[in-house]
């Protein structure tokens, strides 16, 4: 997300998976989409079809690679330095689409004279504070080189020779990184980051977009945020941001997990990426909080970043008075007035960091006394989960809400590694949910569409959905709070509650719903929309107002529901508009599919080319057009300067697509908005089996580790953990298995968890195919059966041979099948941007043979399909052939 | 064995039908019955009184072997109640289907005969009787081959010679069983020339026997290492042994034991047959 | 004892007779399969079958190993990795040419094939059922009626493919139905449906036809090694599939017979083969009594 942010401004894909279609090229990498994402797969495929090239390069040789016309294997963990090689071969051919860099990117900015790169410093920034592991000495040295004309005014070289403007800066921080030095980082032949340097130049330009598809296999990295940064350097500079087939498709894991960052379930984050206010002077009152803006959040663990104020004054961010105060009026209702802030005080602030990482290390160390888990399994999902289990296993009390009684909720009785259950003292409470059939709601997916689905059919038993169950809550809560005058209980008496319904709902066949206190969700959905304080829905974010006059739950979301009854989100309209689909569902921001798709003009307002058009400026009707909503101002023509001195909207200029940015630029270098790095360096995995050939840092300076005995890490190359492990998902299960592991026809597709190996590593410690294995790491290890398989190879690493692991994640103890979990192996690292762990690259050892513990049980089968001789359920009577013949006493088991 | 070595070995991609015991069993008694009714009734038809009297055995032996034979098919069937079903349509483009239908007629007339065998009742009536029935005890005996080698399994699907073999051996069984009936009802005449029949289609069933060893296909042949015992048993115990006998000391002591062997050799053949599918790996 | 009676002559009956459409069935391209195995579970989920059991074969990804009474959609995975072959040497130039790199790509190759019932023309199945169950139904698919089938397990031993196998659960055969139910309510089979990249296509059968011989061509130009038809059309000793295939090497390697035999070719030359032997043994007997009766 920051990645992208950095680069282009949103934190979201910035494309949709049916464009990849287009595309003449598209590269996967750090993503196994045939097999995570096989619906949307169908569109990678279609641009094969169509001649445009397929290339997969990844640590294993999956589904996706099946499909490829080129698949290049690499050492898990060194994708950076693979994209370094892409940037540093398109820079030293003179390969990069000028017209666009030039007028779209940054390339010509010039840094402040305070800016030493990590090339000249063995791999590390300027303002390193190598005890708190933070970029946080030498403030602003990240900076461009300002002029003092007005605020965001900054020295330029448009012939790009400067040696300090941003091009040559990013030359010499590439200039190490030769394919044939990548080649012996990565593993792979030299030849290869050439043919995939060169496929990609070749389809990128006027006439041709390449897109990039990125997933998990990026993000779980402690420098993944800065691999997504290169990707996002290599597509600005070929030009392809923001057009038909271009673009970085960020495939997110979850149906709906894009909603999850936006509405969102972060701890640092308000509704639209807003950031949370924290406990410091900056943020202690609503005027503060709208003067230092976004950016202050990035700031404050970065003050290395430069250029982040602009952000608040310049751009589209500069409207953060209307997004917050209309958020405020939106949770606390007439409450909320001019003379309270609009209820600010009552918002939380940040003291530190609380995220599910260290939330969990803190627990485990005793200091977490509840815990609510909705849709969540980290006994057996999270990163180490031996220590998220003895986190558990400390724990006064735990309310699981979800489908099953997965590892999270029977961790008490069922761990196989734990000791007594009596020594437990946790009391947990088990509250079935519905699932997403049993309920009426929206999914925000990965490329960023919000869409509707009906309940179907009442859930069984006491089952609830989660809006129920939070609802339910919240009315509760309200009411033991009534009449309180603490300051502290303001915030939930003030809270706006009101979700229910004015009548049951009716379900598709006709019949009442049985559940008469369910939540309105389309209630929900119009307070996201927002509307005018007691007058109508709005129509655009554009309507919002700093003045409390509006109210608005989720600014990006505005427009979703723009009048009584029409619900955006329900829409399914297959038909294709030029190159877009713009009735199905709706895309936020304003049901834009493509992001920053100004770009797909050149600076005239001209398309690029005929067979590339998206969008145009229309002299006559003087606004833009075309086959997408302008991620644009519609009426601001493409000649449009900016005055001095200019602000908001109007500080962003004719022919600059990237809004957000205060620039309105892309960014190439990004002074602010990661904090480990204005340019992606290649780091090594916290666990790693070789050194860092580039530098002599080995691992990111910013990663944080959490030290426990639980949590104990390798020591640099250690000799006892020689292997490279790999965790990944298969098409047939999901996450650690409460969605598919209680369900008979998935087990029976993977009944078993097992590692992959290759043929040479399984003869040299004697590993049969099929045969048992055990995997360990620093933190613990497990026994699975084996695949031996030549989809796995060794690579040779600086002269070295490097055998990889797979290490699928998607078994546990609770289930009807079990078996042992991926995560009792991977560790608590961070990356300082995200919190992100890093269980894309570990180190581990293999033998064969079993660990002699006792194992798991599985459960008896949870889902019973009916069986051959019972009537197919639910059809009609004429469409069963078969017949309702009668039957007794036939030959059964 | 890597995964892609596994993925790459040969395999043999049909399933075994799920045929075990009383299949084998019902192979047994379908040719015993046949062959016991059909030689019955080529002696009742062409023999003198002697003779004639020891067809009605045959006859009254048959009918009760059918009953046994009806008992284990439909055992056999996945759903027993739905025997019925077989006589639903009749395909003679089906084996089965033919079998089925010859069975049921079969079945009555040798039901009939049976009665009128053990109630000494009508000569001309048997006549007719045996006449009628006899292509049907023939189809019977001869089917079941037939029906084996129009599968696609692996042995079966190459074994050209079988419903020839089968129904030899059901005449080879007739003709020994009825032998020693004639032994032990001191019908010498009628026991000399069944055993001198018996010889000669001994020799037969070794010719056709042989043919069949030689010819089907690789499966086949990995069969025969399989189930050296059973075929050894066919070969040895059922034809070589009895056709010494004949041959070496003949005598109404030795019938009984050729009968014996004969129905013995039988049997072994019948439940090498039936596994070989099985034993080939068939799922 | 009325339900008995019923039951007893429910077989008799005879429906009318409907009236013929267009053939339909599958065409299956393997290029497009990804392996997902959102065929089985579609297939699974809308008959309402019960798993085969649990059991890891590490045989790459399939763990379904076969067709079966409970199995009606079947993915195949065939590695084909040379195992110490050198690296091939770097092509002199860059190779970038798409056709080029997709032969080179299928030096190592995971081929993914989706198997079901061929739904032949001339079906060993259908003409081996002896009570008549197995039809070949308005559509010209092969169905089961399984209220009429009794379990003899024929067609069972009759496919070639190994496609049919009776169910523990109830005795009858049962194999994939081309949804029967779902044709006749003008909707598409579930596992064409859920198909994510339309590797299986569903339609009329001329129409599958014309349609695969164009892509066949294509695929051969765009670099794919191998590629053949199986079943489009009829052989010297099979008639053609209604479901047939694209495949990338020979068809035993994906587990399908490379020659397949229609068993019934054989049966009247076997008949006459019994005959003989069997004339034979009377004419033996007959001899021999008629020897004895004259002397």
């Amino acid at each position: 997300m920051p990645g992208l942010g950095a680069s282009f401004g949103r934190g979201a894909a910035t494309t949709f998976q049916a464009d990849l279609a287009a595309s003449d090229c598209i590269l996967i990498m750090g993503s196994n989409m045939a097999e995570a994402h096989p619906v949307g797969f169908r569109f990678p495929l279609e641009a094969r079809e169509r001649g445009g090239a397929l290339i997969h390069v990844d640590p294993r040789f999956t589904r996706t690679s099946a499909m490829a016309n080129l698949y290049v294997r690499i050492r898990a963990g060194s994708d950076i330095a693979f994209l370094g090689g892409i940037i540093n071969y398109i820079i030293e051919h003179d390969l990069w689409f000028k017209e666009y860099v030039l007028h779209y990117t940054n390339a010509s900015r010039v840094l402040s004279e305070a800016f030493v790169d990590a090339e000249e410093n063995s791999g590390i920034f300027p303002g390193l504070d190598p005890d708190r592991r933070a970029y946080v000495k030498e403030p602003g040295s990240w900076n461009y080189s300002l002029l003092p004309d007005a605020i965001g005014a900054v020295r330029s070289d448009r012939s790009l020779e400067h040696p300090l403007c941003v091009f040559q800066v990013m030359r010499r921080h590439y200039a190490r990184y030769t394919p044939e030095k990548v080649s012996r980082i990565c593993g792979c032949k030299r030849e290869d980051v050439v043919r995939v340097a060169e496929l990609l130049c070749r389809n990128s330009g006027r006439e041709r977009t390449s897109a990039i598809v990125y997933a998990l296999g990026w993000t779980q990295h402690t420098t993944g945020v800065q691999m997504i940064r290169a990707a996002g350097i290599i597509q600005l500079l070929l030009g392809n941001m923001g057009r038909p087939g271009g673009g970085i498709m960020a495939m997110r894991g979850h149906c709906s997990i894009q909603g999850s960052t936006d509405v969102p379930t972060l701890y640092n984050l308000l509704p639209g990426y807003l950031s949370h206010p924290d406990a410091v002077p900056e943020n202690a009152t609503l005027e503060e909080y709208i003067k230092h803006g976004r950016g202050f959040a990035n700031a404050r663990n970065c003050s290395a970043s430069g250029f982040w104020l602009e952000e608040a004054t310049l751009g589209l961010w500069s409207h953060i008075g209307s997004f917050i105060v209309s958020l405020l009026k939106a949770w606390y209702g007439e409450a909320a007035t001019p003379d309270n802030e609009f209820g600010f005080q009552w918002l939380p602030k940040l003291d530190g960091d609380y995220s599910e990482l260290p939330t969990f290390f803190q627990m485990h160390r005793g200091g977490v006394k509840g815990l609510f888990l909705i849709g969540q399994n980290p006994a057996a999902g999270a990163p180490n989960a031996h220590l998220n289990r003895a986190a558990l296993r400390n724990l006064d009390w735990l309310v699981v809400r979800d489908w099953f009684e997965h590892e999270s909720a029977n961790f008490w009785y069922a761990d196989p590694t734990a000791g007594d259950p009596k020594t437990v003292k946790t009391e947990v409470f088990f509250l079935p949910a519905a699932t997403n059939v049993e309920k009426a709601g929206s999914f925000t997916n990965t490329e960023r569409l919000l869409q509707w689905h009906e309940k179907a059919l009442d859930p069984p038993g006491d089952c609830r959905s989660d809006s129920w169950f939070v609802y339910h809550l919240g009315v509760r809560l309200k009411r033991l709070y009534t009449g309180s005058t603490q300051e502290r209980d303001a915030p939930i008496q003030n809270l706006t509650w009101d979700y229910s319904r004015l009548s049951p709902e009716i379900l598709p066949d006709g019949s009442q719903s049985m559940i008469a206190d369910e939540p309105d969700a389309e209630k929900v959905l119009q307070e996201m929309n927002g509307r005018r304080v007691g007058g109508e829905l709005l129509k655009a974010a554009g309507e919002l107002q700093a003045d409390g006059s509006t109210a608005c739950g989720v600014w990006i979301y505005t427009g979703v529901f723009p009048a009584e009854g029409d619900n955006r989100a329900h829409s399914r309209n297959p038909a294709l508009n030029g190159a877009t689909y713009p009735g199905w569902g709706f895309a936020w921001p304003a049901n834009r599919r493509t992001l920053y798709n100004r770009a797909s003009a050149d600076p005239a307002g001209r398309p690029w080319s005929e067979r590339k058009k998206l969008i145009w400026w229309d002299e006559k009707e003087s606004k833009w057009t075309g086959f997408d909503v302008p991620d644009f101002e519609v009426g601001k023509p493409p000649t449009y300067r900016p005055a001095q001195g200019a602000l908001g909207m109007d500080a962003i200029a004719g022919d600059a697509p990237f809004i957000l940015h205060p620039d309105g630029l892309g960014w190439l270098f990004a002074p602010f908005g990661v904090r480990d790095g204005p340019l992606p360096t290649h780091y090594e995995p916290v666990e790693s089996v070789v050194k860092n050939l580039l530098y002599s840092t080995q691992m990111n300076p910013t990663a944080r580790d959490f030290h426990a005995d639980l949590n104990l890490l390798a020591k640099e190359i250690d000799p006892e953990f020689p292997c490279v492990a790999t965790t990944y998902r298969l098409t047939e299960h999901y996450l650690s298995g409460p969605m598919s592991r209680f369900n008979s026809w998935l087990n029976e597709l993977q009944p078993e968890m097992f590692f992959e190996i290759d043929p040479e590593l399984a003869e040299e410690r004697g590993i049969e195919n099929g045969g048992w294995a055990v995997v360990r790491s620093r933190r613990g290890a497990i026994e699975a059966r084996a695949m031996v398989t030549s989809r796995m190879k060794p690579l040779v690493v600086d002269g070295k041979t490097i055998h990889q692991v797979g290490v699928p994640i998607h078994w546990g103890y609770a289930g009807e099948t079990v078996g042992a979990m991926a995560n009792d192996l991977t560790s608590l690292v961070t990356d300082l941007n995200v919190s992100m762990h890093e269980s894309k690259a570990f180190s581990v050892d293999i033998r064969a043979g079993r660990l002699g513990r006792k194992a798991p049980r599985a459960i008896a089968a949870a889902i019973r399909p009916a069986g051959l001789d019972a009537p197919i359920p639910e059809t009609p009577e004429y469409a069963q052939p078969e017949g309702r013949q009668q039957r007794w006493g036939l030959r059964r088991d | 064995m890597s995964a892609a070595e596994a993925s790459a070995a040969p395999r043999i991609v049909t399933k075994a039908p799920p045929w075990h015991t009383s299949v084998a069993i019902d192979l047994l008694c379908s040719s015993l019955a046949a062959g016991l009714f059909a030689v019955a009734a080529i002696i009742y038809l062409l023999g003198d009184d002697t003779d004639r009297a020891v067809s009605r055995v045959g006859f009254a032996l048959a009918f009760p072997v059918m009953i046994v034979d009806l008992v284990c098919l439909v055992i056999d069937l996945g759903d027993p109640l739905r025997f019925m079903n077989m006589t639903r349509v009749f395909k003679p483009g089906s084996p089965m289907s033919v079998g089925v239908w010859s069975i049921v007629v079969f079945s009555f007339i040798s039901f009939v005969c049976f009665a009128i065998s053990i109630l000494p009742l009508g000569g001309r009536a048997l006549s007719f009787l045996a006449l009628g029935g006899l292509p049907f005890a023939l189809v019977v005996g001869n089917y079941k081959g037939v029906l084996f080698s129009t599968t696609a399994q692996p042995g079966w699907s190459s074994m050209r010679w079988l419903g020839a073999l089968l129904s030899i051996s059901a005449g080879a069984m007739g003709v020994a069983v009825l032998l020693a009936i004639a032994a032990l009802a001191d019908a010498d005449h009628t026991a000399a020339f069944l055993r001198e029949a018996l010889v000669w289609i001994l020799v037969l069933y070794a010719i056709v026997f042989v043919a069949l060893e030689r010819e089907g296909d690789r499966w086949t042949r990995g069969a025969r290492r399989a189930f050296p015992a059973g075929m050894w048993l066919t070969l040895l115990v059922g034809i070589i042994v009895p056709l010494a006998i004949a041959l070496l000391a003949p005598g109404p002591d030795t019938d009984c034991t050729a009968a014996l062997c004969v129905i013995g050799g039988s049997v072994a053949f019948r439940h090498v047959l039936i596994k070989i599918p099985h034993r080939l790996g068939a799922n | 004892m009325a339900n008995l009676l019923r039951d007893l002559l429910y077989p008799f009956t005879r429906p009318t007779a409907l009236a013929s459409r267009r053939p339909t069935g599958f065409f299956t391209d393997t290029t497009l399969c990804i392996g997902c195995k959102a065929c089985e579970v579609a297939c699974k989920q809308w008959n309402q079958l019960p798993s085969d059991g649990f059991n890891f074969t590490a045989d790459s990804y399939d763990n379904t190993a076969q067709l079966s009474a409970t199995t009606w959609r079947h993915v195949t995975f065939i590695e084909q990795f040379p195992r110490d072959a050198a690296a091939p040497p770097s092509p002199p130039d860059l190779n970038l040419d798409l056709t080029s790199l997709m032969m080179e790509a299928q030096n190592g190759r995971w081929l993914m094939m989706s198997d079901v019932c061929k739904h032949c023309s001339a079906a060993p199945c259908q003409m081996a059922c002896p009570t008549g169950a197995i039809i070949h139904n308005e559509f010209n698919d092969v169905y089961i009626q399984n209220d009429i089938c009794n379990g003899c397990g024929y067609c069972v031993a009759a496919c070639p493919f190994g496609v049919i196998s009776r169910s523990a659960f109830d005795g009858h055969a049962h194999k994939c139905t081309l949804c029967y139910d779902r044709q006749r309510d003008d909707l598409i089979p579930a596992c064409a449906k859920a198909c994510p990249t339309e590797s299986i296509r569903f339609g009329p059968l001329d129409e599958l036809r014309a349609h695969a011989a164009r892509r066949l061509e294509e695929v051969k130009t765009r670099g794919f090694k191998g590629a053949r038809l199986y079943g489009d059309r009829a052989t010297d000793t099979y008639s053609d599939l209604g479901a047939f295939f694209l495949l990338l090497d020979e068809p035993s390697r994906y587990g399908l017979p490379d020659n397949p035999d229609t068993p019934q070719r054989h049966m009247i030359a076997d008949y006459i083969r019994g005959a003989a032997g069997t004339l034979l043994w009377i004419a033996i007997l007959a001899i021999a009594v008629i020897i004895h009766v004259r002397s």
